[in-house]
């Protein structure tokens, strides 16, 4: 409808029933309504419910096989060559499944959250020297000589994976600003390319309690990890209009900390990988939302 | 908003144009500010509301086109906290080029500054979805044992100045953190820093590899991401 | 035969009730007062703020509707003034210096109003405006100093709009540890346990003869000798604004170490972080308590104290070296600031030197006030209940000596002082004023404004016994006043004229939306007359007193439509339109003034006219048409033309036709013009004029006979 502008009638003006249609049909165009026909206050939830304006489409689904109280647990293996291999956690059987697919628009928001529990294994000092790129740091031993500890900058990644090509679910590649770690020699990937992971340490060594003096110390202590929570969160705001079947979370390991060409990276170290080296997953939660960006 | 009657039309009254006028006016008047008594329920969606009308969504990412995901920054530093990273002569090859007790001595550092450029005031909520790596070695030295001196990475998310949450922060040394608070704010283009703050070296600490004399990584920020979300209604 | 004449030696102004007084008007339309003679000129119209046609509409012409507008007066005499105004959405300043006319945008992304609510309201506070819609955060705005042309556009923000008030306390500063020398007498001295980093040692020596000035710095004890000492000090931050606007305090945040045993000779300073304001933050306060450490014996004393004010709002590593007996005065109480409680105002005022604001949509029936002097400083305790039955508070305007609140169902005043307490009392609980933008104060009349039920003025006051009374003005045009469309009375906009001393106010009618028809009370008829086709949308006064007005269409009604500022003056146009590609004036507007139905004595009598006169002055040779009606019809029957020009002696010379050196300047002459009507018998009687001609009335008479014959019986049923 916009604005109506009608003069009024005039005295002296004849009666005339085009005019008084004319009239009448101000009111009656269909489809016409906007922002000039409405007071303040005028637009409120009853107006806008279930008509998707703020969400689109959630999903949830477990995560994981496993059992709360750690009863029941998946293991994922340490890769003791390169790439390592993607364990996906449920093993097919706990991903987001869209069916016919959630269209994320330029003008839409996926956002995604998942959580577990997990227990990293580790047996002995697999990372010590003469192993070179899993942590070794060299520490005085306040003696003269050189004590070695290890930086615990080692650990597994679960990261988020999608398909975008069918509801057949077969063909899953990492979401976008996310890497898969199936390339380069030793495989790695770069930290602007870990938008979508959530990192579990891998084992965990330090100074003595009380030894450290000056910068120097002679005694470690292990400590075995027991289980811990992780979470992990993704949020995409497409640049050109996306089509998704499914998601899912896989985990792999183990990887450390590095630096090369510009980047700091993780570099997947094969060498300590062996069935004495594992992570333990329980079960969590893998949501979904769909919303719109404004 | 609605209005009752100001003229019936009767039989063998004079054809006023005044009275008609009057009845016709505020119909019109009606039209012009339909209240929310009028509009109908369930019947106001994207395609006839203006964008950010009910809530409006700043994400860090996306920069640039071909780069997507939603990591803070551009280039290869993407996701990371640039305020404190340690140089290639510095550091040793097997870690991250980042927080060095030699570069860094405490205090808050903003890693990521994100404006809501036309906030129109009302609930806002925000999240930090990230990694941190931190060396955890030296905690529990000769002069730090009670208390130790606990390695964390502190984070803290402050709107237009004033902390809007802020956390003790992860003490794994590789983990991965959310952090998110919410709150109600004044319209404005709001100022959101994204900081970080590392627990300071203690006396006995180890901070440099005695065979290269390399610095050694303390900590380190990464993966980094963050969501705005404000509700006006 | 010598007919009965009946004189109006004085004219009226508009009275649509009936039986209409003798010298009224039933129609005045597009007529103002001359000062001369007080009698009706037709001498109306407006044309565009920057009056050279080679400016076409610039820099307006990409503009809408221009939803609000405010002049504000800098400096004295019209020396310095800035036109703030907004259309769609963004705020402008208009910035004409040096004879550029251009257009900055101040804030981009504001609340549009919707159809039937008011637009921003201004309001000047020292030397500033504060913006507030009800909507949006209150902006105050700065417009001098502004950077040089080149600059303007990039940097006008900078410094020249900021959010009023503050809105959170400041953060707490980031205090460093303080490391104490230790007492061990080795060639390297050991450090004490437990130390990290984000500590200090800033050591001042206590005894006489190591450093000038000993003991005058540091805090704490300087003597361990028999056993340690404890120092624990608490520290809360404030910003000041260039006023002197203190924020909130900050939370407390404290630091301790100890003076071990058997160490003496020095004292220490504590360092810290200071955390940065936001914009408009020109300082930093500290304040700190005593010694509160339980060795202390201060102890007890948990105050804080002024240490410090850093005057700049960039350095943030600060340290405190100030002893416990140079401390400052008390830091003011945690009720003395508080975050701004109005983050959407609608209204506000200066009263009493505080700043009055409106709750705004949430918080209705609440009026906040500042401490005096301090307009971004608001006091916790300082706000004032209103009574739920007055609706909510639509405008604030501080007159005489009370704050006068109107609302939607009432009118209360706000009386007293910062010191012994601010009060509010109802004058009326039945006025209800839906247009903030009509209210003015108008010489001789109050405060004069538009509610539901007409145009009224508050007058009188509270003091020594005199009474505040409400004033019905809009009585005579009663039927008029009708036609204002109810929803869309917000848009309503008026303001008082000086240059011709009346009150203007233009309202949306006939289901517009928009103002479309204006109403001005002239203060020396204390009557009405209306004004047709000037397209008002927002409207404020300048220096000179003239009006100017924003347009209420502008480009809405199409590309290179009439858009823009506009002046209320007396140029014979009514704006101009683009016609090719030149600016093209359009033609001035129709002036009409039609007398009221006179009955003549009796209205059962017939009554025959003979001739009416009317009485102008000699505006030239410029046609009068008159037009004598009878008994209500709608159609007049027309006379001849008649020129303005003495009817029985040499015309006066008129422009285009004069004879330069030849023809003399002239003086204008009452001159009386009678006019012959030729009309049968009639029981009322009345004359119209209607002309775009500059004409001056200031009377009329009417000559007629009264046979003795009386209207006959009504029709049949």
């Amino acid at each position: 409808m916009s604005r109506i502008i009608r003069p009024r009638l005039e005295p002296g003006q004849s009666i005339d029933a085009t005019d008084l249609n004319t009239r009448f049909t101000d009111y009656s165009q269909s489809g016409a309504i906007d922002e000039a026909n409405h007071a303040a206050g005028s637009v409120d939830l009853p107006q806008i419910r279930t008509e998707n304006v703020i969400t689109i489409d959630s999903l949830r689904v477990k995560l994981g096989t496993g059992v709360y109280d750690h009863s029941v647990f998946e293991t994922v293996p340490s890769a003791t060559s390169s790439p390592s291999a993607l364990y996906e956690v449920g093993g097919g059987s706990t991903r987001l499944v869209f069916g016919a697919g959630w269209t994320i628009g330029t003008g839409d928001i996926l956002r995604v959250y998942w959580d577990t529990s997990a227990e990293p294994i580790v047996s002995g000092r697999p990372y010590a020297a003469p192993v070179s790129d899993a942590g070794l740091v060299v520490i005085d031993d306040k003696a003269g000589g050189q004590f070695d500890l290890n930086d615990c900058l080692a650990c597994w990644v679960l990261h988020l994976e999608m398909d975008v090509t069918s509801a057949g679910l077969t063909n899953w590649v990492p979401v976008p600003g996310q890497g898969n770690y199936q390339s380069g020699t030793p495989a790695f990937e770069n930290t602007s390319n870990m938008a979508a992971q959530s990192i579990v340490p891998a084992w965990l060594e330090y100074s003595a309690q009380g030894n450290a003096v000056n910068g120097g110390t002679d005694d470690r202590t292990l400590k075995a990890l027991q289980w811990g929570g992780v979470s992990g969160a993704y949020w995409l705001n497409p640049t050109g209009s996306t089509t998704i079947y499914g998601l899912r979370i896989v985990a792999h390991g183990i990887y450390h900390a590095g630096f090369a060409a510009s980047s700091n990276r993780l570099n997947l170290i094969a060498s300590v990988g062996a069935a004495a080296q594992k992570l333990n997953l329980t079960c969590g939660q893998l949501t979904a939302i769909h919303q719109r960006i404004g | 908003m609605k209005y009752w009657t100001n003229h019936q039309a009767r039989t063998n009254q004079t054809t006023e144009a005044d009275q008609l006028n009057a009845e016709l006016r505020s119909s019109q008047s009606a039209i012009t500010t339909l209240d929310r008594t009028q509009t109908p329920a369930q019947a106001y969606n994207n395609t006839n509301m203006v964008t950010n009308a009910v809530r409006q969504v700043w994400a860090s990412g996306g920069q640039p086109a071909g780069l997507q995901g939603p990591l803070w920054g551009s280039g290869t530093t993407r996701g990371e906290q640039g305020n404190a990273r340690a140089t290639a002569a510095n550091t040793l090859g097997t870690q991250f080029r980042a927080v060095t007790y030699q570069g860094y001595n405490g205090g808050w550092r903003t890693a990521f500054t994100q404006l809501l450029v036309g906030f129109k005031g009302g609930h806002l909520h925000i999240e930090w979805a990230g990694l941190a790596a931190i060396f955890p070695a030296f905690q529990q030295t000769n002069n730090n044992n009670y208390p130790p001196n606990e390695k964390r990475m502190r984070l803290r998310i402050s709107v237009a100045g004033v902390v809007m949450v802020e956390r003790l922060g992860t003490s794994k040394s590789m983990d991965s953190f959310r952090i998110f608070g919410s709150g109600l704010y004044p319209q404005g283009d709001l100022n959101v820093e994204y900081e970080w703050r590392f627990t300071p070296a203690g006396q006995d600490d180890a901070i440099t590899d005695d065979s290269t004399n390399r610095h050694l990584m303390q900590a380190h920020v990464f993966g980094s991401k963050v969501l705005a979300i404000a509700r006006y209604r | 035969m010598q007919g009965i004449t009946q004189q109006f030696r004085e004219l009226g102004a508009v009275v649509e009730f009936l039986p209409q007084p003798a010298d009224s008007f039933g129609e005045l339309q597009n007529v103002t007062v001359d000062p001369r003679t007080f009698g009706w000129s037709t001498r109306v119209g407006y044309e565009k703020y920057r009056p050279n046609p080679a400016n076409k509409f610039e820099p307006f012409h990409t503009l809408g509707p221009i939803d609000s507008l405010f002049v504000y007066e800098q400096l004295s005499s019209g020396k310095r003034y800035t036109i703030l105004f907004e259309s769609a959405g963004t705020l402008y300043l208009f910035h004409e210096v040096g004879g550029v006319g251009e257009k900055y945008a101040l804030q981009t992304g504001r609340t549009i109003p919707a159809p039937g609510e008011a637009a921003s309201q201004y309001t000047a506070i020292a030397d500033a405006v504060l913006v507030t819609n009800g909507r949006d955060t209150p902006v105050v705005i700065r417009p001098w100093p502004l950077p040089g042309t080149t600059h303007m556009a990039g940097a006008l923000k900078l410094g020249v709009t900021r959010p009023l008030g503050f809105s959170a306390q400041a953060p707490s500063p980031d205090l460093l540890g303080v490391q104490t020398i230790s007492s061990v007498a080795t060639a390297a001295p050991a450090s004490a346990d437990n130390v990290t980093g984000d500590s200090v040692t800033l050591w001042w020596p206590a005894e006489a003869g190591a450093i000038s000035d000993p003991g005058s710095y540091g805090l704490g004890f300087a003597d361990g000798t028999a056993e340690a000492k404890g120092q624990q000090f608490r520290y809360r931050v404030s910003y000041l604004m260039e006023n002197g606007s203190e924020s909130p305090l900050s939370d407390e945040v404290s630091v301790q170490w100890e003076i071990l045993k058997n160490s003496a000779g020095f004292r220490y300073c504590v360092g810290m972080r200071l955390p940065i304001g936001p914009d408009g933050v020109v300082a930093r306060r500290i304040y700190r308590t005593q010694n509160v450490d339980v060795d202390s014996p201060t102890y007890s004393d948990t105050d804080c104290y002024l240490i410090d004010t850093v005057r700049n709002n960039t350095e943030d590593l600060w340290f405190d070296a100030a002893r416990s007996t140079a401390v400052g005065s008390l830091a003011p109480s945690d009720l003395a600031s508080v975050p701004m409680p109005s983050p959407r105002a609608g209204t506000a005022a200066v009263y009493q030197d505080c700043l009055f604001l409106d709750g705004g949509p949430s918080d209705p029936h609440t009026l906040y006030f500042s401490t005096p002097g301090l307009p971004d400083q608001f006091g916790g305790a300082d706000f004032i209940r209103l009574s739920a039955p007055g609706g909510a508070v639509v405008r604030l305007f501080a007159h005489y000596r009370v704050l006068i609140v109107l609302r939607e169902n009432g009118v209360d005043v706000v009386s007293g002082d910062f010191i012994s307490g601010f009060s509010a009392t109802t004058v009326t609980s039945q006025v209800a004023c839906r247009s903030p933008h009509t209210v003015d104060q108008v010489p001789g009349l109050g405060v004069v404004f538009l509610a539901q039920d007409g145009v009224y003025a508050l007058q009188g006051g509270f003091d020594g016994g005199s009474e505040m009374q409400v004033l019905r003005l809009s009585e005579p045009i009663k039927r008029t006043l009708r036609r204002l469309t109810p929803d869309c009375a917000a848009r309503a906009v008026g303001r008082y004229s000086p240059m011709d001393r009346a009150f203007h106010c233009y309202i949306p009618v006939d289901g517009n939306d928009r103002p479309n028809l204006g109403l001005v009370f002239h203060t020396e008829k204390e009557g009405w007359s209306t004004r047709t086709g000037f397209p008002v949308g927002s409207l404020d006064r300048m220096h000179n007193g003239q009006l100017v007005f924003g347009h209420n269409t502008g480009v809405q009604a199409g590309a290179d439509s009439e858009s823009g500022l506009f002046i209320l003056s007396q140029r014979r146009a009514m704006g101009g339109r683009i016609e090719g590609d030149a600016y093209v004036e359009n033609g001035p507007p129709t002036s009409i003034l039609k007398t009221a139905w006179l009955d003549l004595g009796d209205a059962q009598i017939q009554k025959r006219v003979q001739y009416a006169t009317l009485w102008t002055m000699t505006t030239g040779s410029v046609d009068v048409d008159a037009y004598a009606y009878k008994d209500f019809q709608r159609v007049g029957i027309a006379s001849r033309s008649y020129l303005a020009q003495p009817p029985d002696s040499a015309n006066l010379p008129v422009y285009d036709s004069a004879i330069i050196g030849t023809d003399e300047w002239e003086d204008t002459q009452l001159v009386p013009l009678r006019i012959a009507v030729a009309q049968q018998s009639c029981a009322w009687f009345a004359l119209e004029v209607s002309t775009t001609d500059d004409l001056l009335f200031v009377g009329w008479e009417v000559e007629y006979r009264m046979p003795p014959t009386s209207t006959i019986a009504g029709k049949r049923g």
